[in-house]
């Protein structure tokens, strides 16, 4: 039956396929061609100087019009036959004899004039984007403000502003068949390793993919473990964080129409780290690094230790916490796991709701969702309230973490806490968390370690992983991602 | 990744057989009592109490007979729906009679239960364990766990040991020191320490008052806290004093000569003169070296006979066996009959009193 269904599909497709063939020959690069390739397109312009045998074709929102105007079409206007040639001689002129080129230069918003049997390629992209506005999903307090956006130009030009080096080398690559994105490969020559740079230039050059619209899209098409819940290479919308990650040895990556950069290899801490730390005094700057890790910690077994504790160990609570709690509980028709669930849930709930909805309704949904939850339930009976405590304790540690990507994946994997814990309590609570750091310690990102310098182990480097010592002693730190300096180790 | 599913389906589903109970459904029992059974059959008379869940400061009791605390059980769940557990004990009572019968046993039972913790307190109640447990106290419904909490208190802030499982079956199984438990006594209206119980193995064998067991303490431990108050006579005037604040540092000196052991006990005390009735000025340096030799000799002649009282009912809760022990190889050790070496042990005490300095005003 598959068999069969396989070869229809297969030979019908096999049919298509080769009709799409015959069509998709190169078309030669004249009007008639290119007139052909975009027929039933519109918004097409077509500009015509029968006198002098010019065609223009163009599509008019892409191009700088001003500039057009007054370089190309007053010009073309006032010419005779005789003095064509001298003037697509200049160099903004560019001539094309690729069917191809000609298409997709016209795509991406140049002029294309046919004279004759000569076509050139005018440049004249001008693509209305976003202006460079603040940072929405990764504020921070001190730090430059400017954010990344949907132009691929603007972003390069963020990055080189802070990266004043001939070394910073770029590699261009096209992805998507249909979107056909531009992505830059970025990375210091001297600092990257090269042969994770060859990696990552393999990975580019592997994809296959239709079409592809953010940076989030493209970084799982080329991460060694898709499956897996948590996001093995970083991305952000911040170029100083960018900027930093390529100093640091690292090779980044923009994406044209995304306003989001990758860096590669990414570790487990470069998600748990801000910008504000290093822009901190270094004392602020690394208590408030430990206790975002201790958030990790908390938003992953909090309510599942509040199971755990209800359903099996009774004898862990302290005397005068135990009256408080077994009230509370005492009303509750649920057995702790049930009820934990449901909470957790809500939660969930009202959290993607925040953030569908506009931002006049989302207020509203807090405040309805934190009376609902807040007093409501409990009331009702439906929940104790330290259980409330509990699940908003580590509701509120889960958006500690900078990276929304990650935060979205600790939250998902509370839910196997709070199953582990409710079945076996603390040894599953144990056995999770076991889990967790097998999951996390295999894991690695662009053939690097992820937990690295963690495990394995490097001391020397835990300076700017837990803490983040005073900048002096930070300067010249080796990084995995970085190429061994042969001389001057450690000068000062 | 086979193989991972496959666990997680075990986890979840191997775990049917297993009774959880919610933290709501549990009668925690948080003291229990063991008194010497009226019946002709059961060995043990069990009383517990617990808190009900769904009420502040309620507490109900359960009663039962039986001969171990695990026989016991069936007995007890029948008296409510509840799950009868024992991982929230705070203290265990031992009614007097059964103080002297022996209580390992029951200490055995507890060592086996994996729910309860070894640093249950345990305590010998003057009377029966039930009288003290049914006692209605005004402002502390919880009354297991007040007497943990009066025996917490007295350890930190006076000399008065409070002793948990661990330290009581330690000292039992350990052949150089004998194990002792804080006597309590119920007034109807009121629960207080009334001095210790000496134990011989598991047995009860002699008590001593609250007043007395300070000397015992002085000579087996060193302290940073408590009071001692003492009578001390001056110019044949009796007269208070109340030392507060006080240190002690104790060394056990052991000599043996030919199968006879001596013993000394060096014991430095610097304490602050508190209270004192007299009317001697005490800023004169020699009222108050009067006052420390005095202290010293009231010490001493106490001391002596609180250890000559041991030595009288042969029982060790000092430590001389241990001491003693330390000092010998262990063949020497095992070739001596203890049973009968200590009685006759002579003891010598050095006690060196220092006045670190006075009251405010005096």
């Amino acid at each position: 039956m598959l068999k069969l269904l396989k070869k229809i599909f297969f030979n019908d497709l096999q049919a298509k396929n080769s009709k799409n063939k015959e069509n998709k020959k190169n078309p030669k690069p004249t009007y008639s061609h290119i007139e052909e390739e975009f027929s039933k397109c519109a918004d097409i312009t077509k500009k015509e100087y029968p006198q002098i045998h010019i065609q223009l074709m163009y599509f008019e929102y892409m191009i700088a019009k001003d500039m057009v105007e007054k370089v190309l079409f007053s010009k073309i206007d006032k010419l005779n036959e005789e003095e064509i040639e001298s003037f697509f001689s200049h160099s903004q002129f560019k001539i094309s004899s690729d069917g191809k080129e000609v298409v997709n230069a016209l795509l991406a918003g140049n002029v294309i004039i046919f004279h004759q049997d000569q076509t050139y390629i005018f440049a004249a992209i001008n693509l209305q984007t976003r202006a460079i506005q603040t940072a929405e999903s990764e504020t921070i307090i001190t730090g430059s403000h400017d954010a990344f956006n949907e132009d691929i130009n603007t972003n390069l030009s963020l990055v080189r502003r802070r990266v004043k080096s001939s070394k910073l080398k770029v590699l261009k690559y096209s992805i998507g068949k249909i979107t056909k994105n531009t992505v830059y490969i970025l990375y210091i020559e001297d600092l990257a390793k090269q042969d994770l740079v060859n990696e990552l230039k393999n990975r580019m050059e592997n994809i296959k993919i239709d079409a592809i619209y953010d940076v989030n899209m493209l970084v799982q098409l080329i991460e060694e473990y898709p499956t897996s819940p948590f996001p093995q290479i970083f991305t952000t919308e911040r170029p100083d964080v960018m900027s930093s990650k390529l100093t640091e040895g690292k090779i980044i990556g923009l994406m044209s129409n995304s306003p989001y950069a990758f860096s590669a290899p990414a570790t487990f801490f470069d998600f748990v780290h801000s910008p504000d730390d290093y822009n901190q005094r270094w004392l602020t700057g690394s208590l408030i690094r430990i206790f975002r890790l201790f958030a990790f910690f908390i938003t992953v077994t909090l309510t599942a230790l509040y199971v755990s504790i209800t359903t099996f160990h009774y004898a862990m609570v302290p005397e005068l916490l135990l009256p408080t709690l077994v009230k509370s509980r005492s009303n509750v028709p649920f057995p702790p796991i049930i009820e934990a669930l449901i909470m957790e849930f809500t939660i969930e709930l009202l959290r993607e709701a925040g953030a569908r909805l506009p931002t006049k309704v989302g207020q509203t949904i807090g405040i309805v969702g934190g009376i609902v939850i807040g007093s409501a339930s409990v009331e009702a009976g439906i929940t104790s309230n330290i259980l409330i405590i509990f699940v908003a304790v580590s509701a509120i540690s889960s958006f500690v973490i900078p990276s929304y990507v990650m935060s979205s994946s600790v939250r998902i994997i509370r839910f196997g806490f709070i199953l582990m814990a409710g079945f076996l309590g603390n040894l599953g609570i144990s056995i999770a968390l076991g889990f967790l750091v097998l999951s996390l310690t295999s894991l690695t990102s662009l053939k690097t370690p992820y937990l690295w310098p963690i495990s394995p182990t490097h001391p020397s480097n835990w300076l700017d992983t837990l803490i983040r010592a005073p900048l002096s002693t930070l300067n010249n730190e080796s990084n995995i991602s970085k190429k061994k300096k042969n001389s001057n180790k450690n000068k000062r | 990744m086979n193989k991972l599913v496959f666990l997680l389906i075990f986890i979840f589903f191997l775990t049917g057989c297993m009774n959880n109970y919610g933290i709501d459904d549990l009668a925690m029992i948080s003291g229990i009592g063991f008194d010497a059974s009226k019946h002709e059959d059961k060995h043990l008379d069990i009383t517990a109490m617990y808190q009900v869940p769904t009420e502040m400061d309620v507490f109900e009791y359960l009663h039962a007979s039986s001969n171990s605390l695990e026989n016991a059980d069936i007995e007890m769940m029948s008296q409510t729906k509840r799950q009868v557990v024992n991982g929230q004990l705070r203290i265990s009572l031992f009614g007097e009679e059964l103080a002297k019968d022996g209580i390992f046993p029951i200490i055995l039972s507890f060592l086996r239960d994996p729910s309860v913790g070894p640093l249950v307190s345990l305590a010998v109640a003057k009377g029966t364990a039930k009288e003290i447990l049914i006692t209605k106290l005004e402002k502390e419904p919880n009354t297991g766990s007040y007497i943990e909490t009066m025996l917490e208190r007295l350890d930190e802030e006076y000399v008065y040991p409070s002793v948990n499982i661990l330290q009581f079956s330690r000292s039992y199984y350990d052949d150089g020191i004998d194990p002792i438990l804080p006597m309590i006594l119920t007034t109807k209206r009121n629960i207080l320490l009334d001095g210790f119980a000496l134990f011989k193995d598991d047995r009860m064998v002699a008590s001593i008052t609250n007043a007395k067991a300070i000397y015992l303490f002085l000579l087996s431990e060193d302290f940073k806290k408590g009071v001692i108050d003492l009578e001390i006579e001056i110019g044949g005037k009796k007269e208070d004093v109340h030392l507060s604040y006080v240190r002690t540092k104790h060394k056990i000196k052991v000599k043996k000569e030919n199968n006879n052991f001596s013993v000394n006990f060096d014991i430095h005390i610097t304490g602050n003169l508190e209270g004192y009735s007299g009317k001697q000025t005490l800023s004169k340096d020699t009222v108050q070296k009067e006052i420390e030799s005095k202290i010293n000799n009231v010490l001493n002649s106490e001391m002596k006979d609180m250890l000559a009282y041991l030595q009288k009912n042969n029982v060790d809760p000092v430590g001389v066996g241990e001491a003693v022990r330390n000092n010998l190889s262990y063949n020497e050790w095992k070739s001596i009959n203890w049973e009968e070496v200590y009685p006759k042990i002579n003891f010598t005490t050095e006690v060196n009193m220092k006045i670190r300095n006075m009251s405010k005003f005096h």
